[in-house]
Order: structure tokens, then sequence, then C-alpha cells
């Protein structure tokens, strides 16, 4: 938080900055799971700590059930995304609009039929994509 | 810091969060306020590419001026967010987010929202945010963006991006169909809309930052993207945020990419990121972006109930089921069945862990009762953890059922089943639990997993077509296909042939062949399948489909229905082993294939030289003759043809085999695919070609033989190498290395190639040394002159240069018989056989005999004899080796006219003969004394005491070189050399031909220039230009322009062709 407090310091610090700056970055390249609905790459640890950021309402933080409900280890290639505004790449996988971290290009799995539901009656839409044959 | 700061509710301090916020708090809103969304942003919505995030963007860059209370508002938020930033996150934004949700009941997007938040009663306002809103979407419509616009622009963008405090947009998460209708599939909006069109629209633009590629080592792509986003965030708290956008790892190996507007900030961005190779950096080409973001999910997680398979561990390749999916589908439990090894536990622990490592427990099921009765311990009732299923707990495993339940590492441990490896029947079978058994344990439900393997059982037999598989065997009509011929065995029609139409379940169509049936206008009748068996003819030619003989093929001898079968039971001769086999006919399919029988049983294969354990002998070593279904075929190194279990084999011996040498009777070298004569024992007269040996056995192989595939066993003593390739074999591998392969090969170019021929008699023969330094050793001749062989020694790696005479073949008794067996093929001459034998043994011994005989018949011409010496400088005489040397062999040489050289060794009148064999000094002295020489004579003596193994014929004596006429004083060149009896014929300058015997000739003594051959030394064999003589050396230069250093005794000049 100290970083933080430097910011308030200067002047008008922008705020992707601020965000970029308070990024989490997987603390572990093992064992590394993706959110299932964002895409976002953290160890279930980090999961569970603070919960998925851009998903809050997906209530992960201390709750490992919850965790391994919504995150899954088989996602495909690492897309570290400092801009998510700026970013093609963001663009593309569709987390332009999330914060900045690190993300999955492609997740595979699915959502247990309760949060899908769930999910579906706010209108929120997920990433993860079930298997392909 | 992460911790408190990303807590998940109340993420607030923007709209979006907000409205997550809004969103926790009043669930049942969520689509009230969607809706809001669509009624206040209609023209946002009806735009073809709305896109609210871009839309807002260009807004905030493209419009600053126009705009600059929107500008302020936004900067307002800012502060605000920042205040809730540095105080607490959670805190305090829900006030702050309240506000917002009161200033706007919308939250569609930043521009409208900040609008209002200015001007919340100025419709106006509004309407012109959304006229601005619609000329960037038609803008970007055109052109996907801003692509025309100037550097300042660009800036400008940039700076207000990075003012733009918006986070997470939940109204476009949040877009539900109808929306998407609406607002013409806008992709942004929905990001989770992955339809092709859709992400078709996301292709990248010239606005879109650029992509560079740079190296890296392959596999820490994961982790140098982490780094970087590290590096990214850790600058960000410094507040000197690093310019690139985004970095991406995807599948491409050893490359990872970096997204941003500027090039320098992708150099900033990789600087003292180790790993990365900065210098491989390039300009990924913007048709090429979507490519690098393409992946393909290779991993894919299990699921329940799916079938997987293991991949390590004695339970490798076996079929399991998975039970339970866990950690996201990382772990799962599995059911299996168990390959309890029980005698583990009475082992010693080095030898268990011997035998855990070597032998691979059979599939059993568990059976706790087995155990109990055992008297083993720890057999425990446990719940198996976090299913809600008892188990039995027995050494650390929990089984149910009978199964294994295991809980394993998805990938690492199992991997699903593909469509290319299903399930086997054979697989399912064995998983499935026997009704019986099952029973009489739990009395209760069958296994789920066990029901699994039925049902999947069952699909498979029917898709196969074949019934009688898995539980639901249905009686009679078993292994019945489209095409068979069928027999009806009950009802009316009884007796009756068909072609069997159609199955459908229980019911068959066929249709008749016996014309006369009256079948009253049908041509095909209808029976249950138990009304019908396979008709087999005696006689034809049928294929086992089924059961312990499958893929056999042979031909019908006999159809007999034993008693108490409903099935009949056909015998089978079968086309590979001859043998009888009883298979019912239901497992047998008329079929024209001959089965060759299997290739291959557990990695042996047909002729493998193998290793046989038992059967008493340690060494016993046989090769495969047949490989059965579950047995092999051997013919041991005794020709005892054995039946073989795999078990019995110790490993094969192919490549010893390969490597092996043998001695054929002649004592030719004989090697595994050589062809050889079998001379004595029971299979006298074969030709055949060596498949395997193994020490002195061969197995040989005969394409004519039919019995044990060809193959038979002999000693390798009791054949002989057949065909020529005695002497190639001779020729061929040495003549790179030995130093008589020049001339050799050159005097076989030549006009007379017999002389080569000749030679090769001993090449490649195993001799005794029979005198000498090397008395007593074995070796084989690499190669051989006339007087000399050289013979590369058995227990030295050496070669070495041994007078002919000094060496015999070491054969056995047959020694010399081979040797006229040989040339009986050569020459059918019946005296001719002794004669190269003979010639090749004795001759130099008599050449050496000669010129004493020489000598001494006609002292006249004894300093002729010398005269070649004489003519060459003083200096060179007086050293050891000058031309005096060549000159003495020149007086060795046969010098009398008799055509049979050796013959008249016997008329020498002083018994002399055998001296130069010997080599006795006193008697060398005598020589030079009846010449009355005495210079020479000392020369004699020091050159056979310097050369006491070398030759006795003149080392110059050979093709090409060129001569003297001592009589006629004229020059010519030795064109040939016969064999028998030395005689060269001799080819003047004036073209004439005239045979000579070596006595008659000097060498012409080599002059600077010439062309020239080392006849001995270390050089031997070499050819070159004689460069100049400096005393007793000359140099030389060889074909390949190198010097040498030669002794000019050792040089002969000859004519170049």
């Amino acid at each position: 938080m100290s970083y933080d407090e430097d910011e308030r310091g200067e002047e008008d610090v922008p705020a992707q900055v601020a965000e970029l700056a308070n990024a989490s970055v997987p603390t572990n390249l093992k064992a590394v799971r993706a959110c299932k609905r964002c895409g976002i790459l953290k160890t279930p640890e980090q999961f569970l700590d603070d919960g998925c950021e851009n998903c809050p309402f997906l209530h992960m933080a201390d709750d490992m059930q919850q965790v391994n409900k919504c995150t899954t280890a088989f996602y495909e290639g690492q897309a570290a995304v400092m801009d998510p505004r700026d970013s093609w790449a963001a663009k593309w996988i569709r987390v332009d609009a999330y914060l900045p971290g690190v993300y999955a290009i492609t997740v595979t799995g699915n959502f247990d039929r309760d949060i899908e539901e769930d999910l579906e009656n706010r209108g929120i839409r997920w990433r993860c994509r079930p298997p392909q044959n | 810091m992460s911790k408190k700061f990303f807590r998940p509710p109340p993420q607030a301090m923007d709209d979006s969060d907000s409205e997550e916020d809004e969103e926790e708090l009043l669930d049942d809103d969520a689509e009230v306020d969607d809706e809001d969304v669509t009624e206040v942003s209609p023209p946002n919505k009806s735009k073809p590419t709305n896109n609210a995030n871009l839309s807002e963007s260009d807004d905030d860059d493209d419009e600053p001026d126009e705009r600059p209370p929107k500008r302020k508002g936004r900067h307002i938020d800012n502060n605000g967010n920042a205040d809730a930033r540095s105080s607490n996150k959670r805190a305090k934004p829900t006030s702050f987010f309240e506000l917002e949700a009161e200033a706007s009941d919308s939250e569609d997007d930043d521009a409208d929202d900040a609008a209002k938040q200015l001007h919340k009663d100025s419709e106006q306002m509004d309407e012109e945010a959304r006229e601005i809103i619609r000329q960037q979407d038609r803008r970007r419509a055109q052109a996907g963006g801003r692509f025309d616009r100037s550097v300042a622009e660009i800036s400008a963008d940039i700076e207000n991006r990075h003012r733009a405090q918006r986070r997470v947009r939940p109204p476009m998460d949040r877009d539900d169909e109808d929306d998407f209708d609406d607002g013409g599939a806008p992709p942004d909006a929905t990001p989770e809309g992955y339809t092709a069109v859709a992400q078709q629209s996301l292709v990248p633009s010239v606005s879109d930052p650029s992509m560079w590629m740079v190296s890296c080592a392959n596999g820490k792509e994961h982790e140098l993207v982490c780094q970087i986003m590290n590096k990214c965030v850790a600058m960000a708290r410094q507040g000197r945020p690093v310019g690139i956008s985004s970095a991406i790892a995807a599948q491409s190996k050893g490359k990872i990419y970096l997204e941003s507007f500027s090039e320098p900030a992708v150099v900033d961005a990789i600087q003292g990121v180790r790993g990365l190779l900065q210098y491989t950096m390039r300009l990924v080409p913007i048709g090429d972006m979507t490519t690098v973001m393409t992946v393909t999910s290779r991993k894919k997680p299990v699921q329940k109930n799916e079938w997987v398979r293991m991949t390590r561990g004695h339970y490798k390749h076996d079929l399991a089921l998975v039970k339970d999916v866990k950690e996201s589908g990382l772990k799962c439990v599995v059911q299996c069945v168990p390959r309890l090894d029980l005698t583990l536990a009475d082992l010693p622990p080095a030898e268990a862990r011997m035998r855990r490592k070597t032998v691979r427990p059979p599939q059993k099921f568990f059976n706790p009762q087995e155990i109990a009765a055992l008297g083993r311990h720890g057999l425990t009732r446990q719940r198996f953890p976090g299913l809600n299923l008892y188990c039995d707990y027995f050494d650390g495993n929990y089984y149910h059922d009978g199964y294994l339940l295991k809980e394993m590492t998805v990938g690492s441990m199992i991997k699903a089943c593909t469509d290319e490896d299903p399930p086997t029947l054979d697989e399912l079978q064995r998983f499935q639990r026997r009704q019986s058994k099952q029973n009489e344990e739990d009395g209760g439900d069958e296994n789920e997993g066990s029901k699994m393997a039925a049902s999947l059982l069952d699909e498979l037999s029917d898709l196969q077509g074949r019934t009688g598989l898995g539980k639901t065997k249905t009686g009679g009509g078993g292994g019945l296909l489209i095409g068979d011929t069928i027999e009806v065995i009950e009802g009316d029609l009884i007796g009756m042939r068909g072609k069997l139409v159609s199955l459908d379940g229980t019911t068959v169509k066929v249709k008749p062949i016996n014309a006369n049936v009256d079948l009253g206008g049908t041509d095909e009748i209808e029976f249950l399948g138990n009304q019908l068996r396979k008709y087999i003819p005696v006689g034809a030619h049928v294929k086992v489909t089924d059961g312990r003989y499958a893929n056999e093929t042979g031909v019908v001898v006999a159809v007999e229905q034993l008693d108490g079968e409903t099935d009949f039971t056909a015998v089978v001769l079968t086309d590979v082993t001859n043998k009888e086999i009883s298979v019912r006919t239901s497992q047998l399919r008329e079929s024209a294939e001959v089965a060759s029988g299997q290739d291959k049983l557990q990695g042996y294969e047909l002729y493998d030289l193998v290793v046989l354990s038992g059967g008493g002998s340690a060494n016993e070593v046989g090769v495969i003759v047949r490989v059965g279904r579950e047995d092999f075929t051997v013919i041991n190194n005794h020709g005892i043809v054995r039946e073989i279990r795999p078990e019995e084999l110790r490993g094969k011996r192919n490549s010893t085999s390969q490597r092996a040498v043998a001695l054929d009777v002649q004592g030719n070298q004989i090697r595994a695919s050589d062809s050889v004569n079998v001379v004595e024992g029971p299979h006298k007269g074969k030709t055949a070609t060596i498949k395997r040996m193994s020490r002195a056995q061969l197995f040989l192989h005969s394409q004519t033989r039919t019995d044990h595939a060809g193959i038979f066993v002999v000693r390798s003593r009791s054949c002989v190498l057949a065909g020529t390739r005695t002497q190639a074999r001779g020729a061929t591998p040495d003549s790179g290395v030995s130093p008589f392969a020049t001339p050799q090969s050159q005097s076989r170019g030549g006009p007379q190639p017999g002389r080569g021929k000749r030679d090769d008699g001993l090449i490649g023969k195993t001799v005794r040394i029979q005198a000498g330094q090397w008395k007593g050793y074995l070796g084989t001749v690499a190669d051989a002159t006339a007087t000399h062989v050289q013979v590369e020694l058995h227990s030295r790696l050496k070669k070495v240069m041994v007078v002919r005479e000094r060496v015999a073949v070491a054969g056995d008794k047959f020694g010399a018989t081979q040797e006229q067996n040989r040339m009986v093929d050569v020459n059918p001459n019946p005296i001719a056989p002794t004669t190269p034998f003979v010639a090749a043994g004795q001759t130099p011994m008599h050449g050496g005999a000669t010129p004493m005989h020489g000598g001494a018949l006609d002292g006249d011409t004894s300093d002729e004899v010398w005269q070649p010496g004489g003519a060459v400088d003083q200096d060179a005489v007086k050293d050891d080796d000058g031309w005096g040397s060549t000159a003495n062999d020149g007086f060795g040489s046969p010098k009398d006219g008799d055509s049979d050289g050796w013959g008249s060794t016997s008329d020498q009148p002083k018994g002399w003969g055998t001296y130069p064999a010997v080599k006795d000094n006193t008697v060398k002295k005598e020589v030079p004394s009846t010449n009355g020489n005495g210079v020479k004579r000392e020369q004699a003596k020091r050159e056979m005491e310097a050369e006491l193994d070398t030759e006795e014929t003149p080392g110059w004596y050979m093709e090409r070189v060129c001569v003297q006429n001592k009589s006629k004083d004229k020059q010519g060149v030795i064109k040939e050399i016969d064999p028998a009896t030395k005689a060269a014929v001799v080819e003047y300058e004036d073209q004439t031909f005239e045979t000579l015997r070596a006595s008659e000739l000097a060498m012409v003594p080599p002059s600077e220039h010439d062309t020239v051959l080392v006849t001995g030394g270390n050089e031997i064999g070499l050819e070159g230009s004689l460069v100049c003589v400096d005393g007793s050396d000359a140099i030389l230069k060889d074909a390949n322009d190198e010097f040498k250093i030669v002794e000019i005794s050792f040089l002969a000049k000859v004519k170049t062709i």
C-alpha cells in the first residue's frame, strides 16, 4: 500500500497506471488456475485470498470450494494485459473490460449448473467453453 | 496490499463497480437495469459497431476540446477514485457508487455517465454526447478506428486513456441477447459472444498497438510473461508505467509477443528480463497477429463417468473409469481393476522392491475375504476421502466392490481415452464384474462401473454386428455376419441354406441359395437368430475371427456337432503350422486370406536369435522359426526344435549375431548373410544363407526348405563359403589400408588380371606364422604379394609382413583338401589343384635358391648380376641399403631358363638350395666368394643381415617396372609376370616382347621426375614422382602432392600408363 500512498502524493495518477499497479500476477508458475468467467490467471491461493477482481459475484474469496468450482487448470496461452483498453490482444480475447492482469487465451471448462444459471440470470457472460472433441 | 485491495465485492469508485455493487444489492433489478440501458442509449445500440468502450474512448481523444466538461467530470471522478483507493477501497466506494447510481440510473457507458453527472438535467448535453458517439462509431465502422490521426492526436489519446477511470464494465457483461441483437452484434459489448463473425470484427487495425515478437528459451514463455507483468506492475507502482499494453505467451514455442504503440517501450519492457533475446525482437505483421493469438486446447479436463487410461506404473495402459473430478479437473478419483501383489509382503524389502519393479501383477478383483484368509492385517472399512463411499482399506489403497479407487492427477497419471484409442472389448470385459461374483459378495446392486462397462460392451457388440458378447449373449446364432452362408437348424425349412442379407437384433433375413425352394414369391425369409447356424462347408478356406485361435487361417477338414453342444465344431488344418485345431463354426469366416502367422509376440520376431532359459544348458540359444499366438517354435543350437513360451526367452542376440565372425572349413571368415555350402554332415551339399550365427553354430536359411521356416543348424566348420566373395572380402575391406592395394589393383587393371587371383588365395585366410619374430602367431592375411603376405595378427593390433612360406593356413585336417576343393571349381585339371598352393608357398624359396645356382653356373655373368648395383652411384651402394639390395635381389632371382624354376632346385650341384631360407651367414659368405668379388660379398652379407625377413626375389620385380635386359642393354617394361615360372614378359620400347627371367633383368634406376613405385619399407605401395635423391634417401611426391622420404633402394621406376 505504500505505493498507493506514493501515488497519492503525485498529482493526477492515471487510473490505468493505478490499476496496473494493483494488478495481480500469478505468484507461482505451477498450479495456476484460470477464472472460468474472466480467464484471469492466479494461483488457487490468490483466488482464495482475494477472490477474482473481475468477478466478485463469484464469491471466491475465502471459499476453497468455490475457488475449485469457478477456476480451472485447463486453459491455453497466457496474455499479460497491462493496459486492457489499449491492447488489441485483450480485445481479441475479450478481456478489454477487465482489470490488468494475466489472462488465459482460452479457457476450457464448464460452470456448475447452478452458477451458470445464476450468471445467466444476471446477464453475465463467461469465457470458459466446454471442451471440444 | 493486494489482499486488501482485491477483496471482492464493493470494488467501486467507478460506475462499473458501482453497478456491480448495485447488482449485488438488488439482484432482481438486473434486468431492469439492462432495459434501462437499452432505453437510455438507443442511438448507440442502433449503430452497427456500437462499441461503447471504444466509442467512449474515441470520444475522449477526438473531442477533447469540445467537451471540457466531460473531462472535468472525469477528473473529479478520478480524484474521488484516488481518494477511495488510498483510504480504503472497499469501505468508501459504497457511498461513491451510491452517488453515482443516484446520478445516473443508466450505467451503460462512461460517456453518458460523465455527461449526466455534470449535466444531470441537461438533455441537450446528453444528445450531444450521443451525437459524438455516433460519429465515432461511424468512423470506426469505416476503418476500424483511429487510422487517420496525427501523432499528436494519438498522444492526446493516450493521455486521455490514462486519465480514463473506467474499469470493469458490467453493462457489457450483462448485455443479454436482446441487447446484442439490438446493437447489431457489437463485438466488444458481448465478450462472450464468440461467434466467428463477431470475432472477425475484432481483427487488428492500424489503430491498434503493434506487436513484437521476442525469442526466448523454450518452455520459459509463461514465466517470462509473468515476469514482464511483474515488472510492469512494479514500474506502475513507481509511477513510471512501461508503455506496453500486453505480453503474450501463446502456443508458439520459444516466442513471446509484446504489444505496444511504441518500439522503445517494448525494448524498455524487455530490458533486464533474463531469458529474452532482445536482438531477436521483430515486428509482427498486422495480418499475423490473430494467428499469434490462436491456440488449440491440448489439455482437456476429464469428466465424471469418462473412460480413461492409466499412463504410469503397474496400471499403465489399464482402463479406468472416472468416479469423481476434483480440483477443477486436475485430479480425479478413478475406478479400476486392481493389480494387487499379495506376495510382496512376504519378501525381504530389497527383493520386494525388485519384484515391484519387474513383475506386473495380473488384474484381479479385490476380495476382502481372500485377504482375511491370508491372515493379513490392516484391512479395514473406511470412507473414501471426499466420496460418500465405504471402502475396504488395505495397504494404503481403497477398494470398493472389488475395484480399486484411487485419486489420480489428470495428465500425468491418466489420460482420457481418445477416439483413436477407445476401450476395447477385451478391456471392458475384464473391467466388468461378473454378476455372479457380485451377488456373492454384496448380494445387491452391480457396481456402477461394471454396469457402465457392460452397457458399453453391448453397445460395441451391437456396433460390430455381433452377438454373444457381454452379458446379453443371445443363444444360438452367434457370430453371424451379413454375407455369411447359413443353414437353418430349426423349423420347417431345416437344412435350407442361404445367404444372410440383414441382421436386426434377434431376427435375421436370409436369402436362400437353393432355387428349388418355393418361397411363395418372396426371396427373403426371416428367421430368429437361434434358428440358424453358420454354414461352413468342408474344404472351405476359413479364417478364425475370434477366440484363442483368432486370425489363424486354414482349410476345414471336418465339421461335426459334439455332444451337448449347440454349435458345430470345425476342424481346421492351419496354413502356417499344419496343425489341426478345433474351432466353433461361429468363430469362423470363409476367407481366402492366408495368415502368415503372427510376426511378433512380446517383441520377438521370426528369425530372432534368442537366448533360451531352462533346459539345463546355460548358453542355449536358438532361432525363432514360428511365432504363434502365445508361444514360439525355436530351433536351438543343437538343431533341436522346441516350443518355447515368451517367458522362457531371455532376450535377443541379433546384434551379436550380426557382429559375429566364424571360420569355415577353409579358414574363410564367414558372417551372417553370407552364403555357404555345407560340405559334411546330414545337410551336406546344401547351399544356404547364414541367417544367424552363435559361436560356431550357423543357423542357415534356405528358401527351398519348408520345415522350420527354412532354418537348419550346421557347424561353421562343416561349411565352406560359397561364391567368390572370398576375394572380394580380401580386396575390399583392406584396399584402403593395405600398402599393397595400390600396386595390386593397378596390376589387376593391367594386361593380365590373373596374377591378382593367385595372390588372393591366401587373402582373408587365417594363418599361423611358422618362423621368425612372430612365430606362432595367428592372424588373418590382409594382403599378399607373390613373395610376402601381410598378416593382421589376431592377438595384436598389428599387421606384419611375413615371407609367404613362413605362414601356414591355420586350418584343421581339411586344410589341404579344402584348398583343393576350392581350386577344383576353378580348374578341373586334376593335377592343377596342388600347383597354386605349392607355387604360393614354395616358389620364393626356390627363387631364393636359384641365384646361387645361377652364380655357380656361370661365373661370367656374375658381374653382370651385380651390374645394376654398380650402375648406381657408389655412395648409395656403400650405404647399407643402396641399390645393392635391389641388385642382390636380382641376383637372387631365378636365373636358369627352366620354366619350372623350383624344379631345378634339386638339381643344384652344391645342395645350397636351402640357404636363402635358412639365411645362414656363413653360407652367404660363400656365395660371393664364388664370384670373387669381395665388395659385393660384403654388401651381400650386410644386405642379408639387414633383411633377414625380407624377400629373395627382387622387390622391384613387378609389373610396370622399367627394366633393362642385361644382355641386350635394351630397356623395357615388365608387362606381366608368370606366377608359376616367375618369368616376365617385357615389352621393349620398340614394342617387341620378350620373356625373360628376373636374373636377366636389371631395374632401370630411377632418376628425378620419374614415376616411381615404393617396393619396400613403410611407404610400400606408394607411387609418386621422384623429386630428388639425397644420399640414400629419395624424396618423392605422391599423388596428393605430399612429399615422402623413402630409401632409394625401395624405389623402382615404373612406366606410367
